[in-house]
């Protein structure tokens, strides 16, 4: 593989007495896909929102290196550069798409807001990339004038990748993505997740509880226990060859 | 004069905060500084804000003009005129040139403002970015880093939904290329009179307790895109009083059978224009 890209280590949080994340330590590359699995209150999304400098971590740090090649500490960044590379170089797709759509800006302002937050003051231009990045995850591109409101699951959902992927992100966090739409629209989104993957190179962190999630899209995965990392290593081999209890349980759960 | 009052109503230790919340605001070009807003004898959304500052800025050698949507004879406009007269004593006036300090809603006066004066803006909402986050905190934030994006974006919501920039009063403008402000709901028609005026430009919002300023001869440019440029409205007729076709109209119903005509909504221009022809 090639450059690593984002680092982490000795990572911890607590809420109160509850340990959310301890002593967390990885490592991901340039165009890497990295699995994050547990089930609920695992601290799965406690350790997502650390790595993307959203919350400050009670212990360890969190490094990322940025298209110039400079290794950036985001627990002492500045806010400034933190939203700048938060909306250049990142992107973040959460489990519920209406969560960060506005229902009074259309599809076309949603994918434009990252443009015009950069500089970006030709309406006709704007409106264009839109369209065009619309028809790349097959959306109607007719529709880019309409609310997100009145689009499907799956669409909202598409609608919140490509509003990230505008600026040619590096790295793109996704807390859930697919969970809450219905099977064969799953399908669909994975499919066009692993093909936006290859085109674009993205280094991706998934957070799921849906190992067929995980077996498709990621090269590696980590297992999360009580905010523990119980299991790590490819993701064939550790879902085919598992050796923690939790591990083993959560496979044969699914098969 | 009411004589058990104080100077300009308001007490000196008020006076005195509210002017240095003023210097402030005017050290930082459009942006909103705090101030400790005090109970008026008017309610909220008559000009608590714009009073209060008033207050603070008049001296005893003042000459004061009251304006409400252009009009110096509309109820708002003549009762705090009046509030002014009784509590100070100074001389007040309708005619533009003849005024140090102007209190304004909704308007600035068409005659050209000069050096030394002061307008004194009446401010519902004073934060711009409002409508896109509701939270202060959040705002305070944005304006601090510059993270004006979303703004753009109500502008871009616009176009789409209406063909053009649709916005036509509190029409957001970047202060100084730093701060954005709202410029209170003047008709955009009024933008252009605040980019590099001689006046001082003071604004007031009272129940949210903010003044911001723009001073003399400061950059004030509307946002746009590129192939949007700002524009002012534009009217086909001129004004049916005094045939101005330069002025800001008003639509006004004469008559019981509906019958329209668009009159200048700035008074005191109007008259000027009648007598001179």
């Amino acid at each position: 593989m090639s450059q690593p890209i984002l680092r982490a280590q000795g990572l911890g949080l607590r809420y109160g007495s509850l340990r959310a994340v301890h002593n967390v330590n990885l490592s991901l590359d340039e165009g890497e896909c990295l699995a994050i699995v547990g089930e609920s209150g695992s601290g799965k999304s406690t350790l997502l929102s650390l790595l993307a400098g959203q919350q400050q971590p009670h212990e360890g740090e969190v490094a990322y290196c940025d298209r110039s090649g400079m290794w950036l500490n985001l627990n002492t960044l500045d806010e400034r550069d933190r939203r700048r590379l938060a909306r250049t170089e990142w992107g973040f797709v959460r489990q519920h798409a209406q969560a960060t759509l506005h229902p009074h800006v259309s599809a076309g302002g949603h994918i434009g807001e990252r443009l015009m937050g950069l500089g970006a003051r030709h309406y006709g231009e704007i409106r264009k990339t839109a369209q065009q990045w619309m028809a790349r995850v097959e959306m109607d591109p007719s529709r880019v004038d309409e609310s997100p409101s009145r689009f499907s699951g799956g669409m909202q959902q598409r609608l919140q990748l490509i509003a990230n992927l505008v600026t040619s992100p590096r790295l793109v966090l996704m807390d859930e993505p697919t969970t809450g739409l219905d099977v064969s629209v799953q399908a669909k989104l994975l499919d066009l997740l692993k093909r936006l993957q290859e085109e674009l190179g993205l280094a991706t962190i998934i957070v799921t509880h849906d190992l067929g999630v995980a077996r498709l899209l990621a090269d590696q995965v980590l297992v999360m226990v009580r905010g523990e990392v119980v299991e790590r290593g490819l993701v064939d081999q550790v879902f085919d060859d598992p050796q923690h209890p939790y591990t083993q349980q959560l496979v044969t759960s699914v098969l | 004069m009411t004589p058990q009052l104080p100077f300009a109503y308001l007490d000196d230790q008020t006076k005195r905060m509210i002017r240095r919340a003023l210097l402030k605001a005017v050290a930082l070009p459009g942006h909103q500084v705090p101030f400790a807003s005090r109970e008026m004898p008017l309610p909220y959304g008559w000009g608590t804000g714009g009073i209060q500052v008033t207050a603070a800025v008049l001296g005893p050698e003042d000459v004061l003009k009251v304006i409400d949507q252009g009009a110096d004879d509309t109820t708002n406009a003549v009762n705090i005129r009046r509030f002014f007269a009784l509590t100070t004593g100074i001389e007040t006036t309708t005619t533009t040139a003849e005024a140090t300090v102007i209190q304004t809603r909704h308007r600035i006066p068409e005659h050209p403002l000069k050096a030394g004066q002061i307008m004194v803006f009446q401010v519902p909402i004073p934060e711009p970015l409002r409508w896109i986050e509701p939270r202060s905190e959040e705002t305070r934030r944005m304006h601090a880093l510059r993270d004006y994006g979303p703004m753009q974006v109500k502008l871009y919501e616009d176009i789409t939904q209406h063909g053009t920039i649709a916005t036509s009063y509190d029409y957001p403008v970047m202060v100084n290329e730093h701060t954005l402000m709202s410029p209170s709901p003047i008709p955009k028609f009024d933008n252009p009179k605040l980019h590099q005026s001689p006046a001082l430009m003071l604004f007031g919002a009272g129940r949210e307790k903010r003044v911001y300023a723009v001073p003399p001869y400061t950059d004030v440019r509307s946002l746009d895109f590129d192939d949007y440029p700002f524009e002012v409205q534009r009217w086909p007729q001129a004004c049916a009083i005094c045939g101005a076709d330069n002025h800001y109209l008003d639509e006004i119903i004469v008559d019981d059978a509906g019958t329209r005509e668009m009159v200048c909504s700035d008074t005191d221009a109007c008259r000027a224009r009648q007598d001179q022809t």
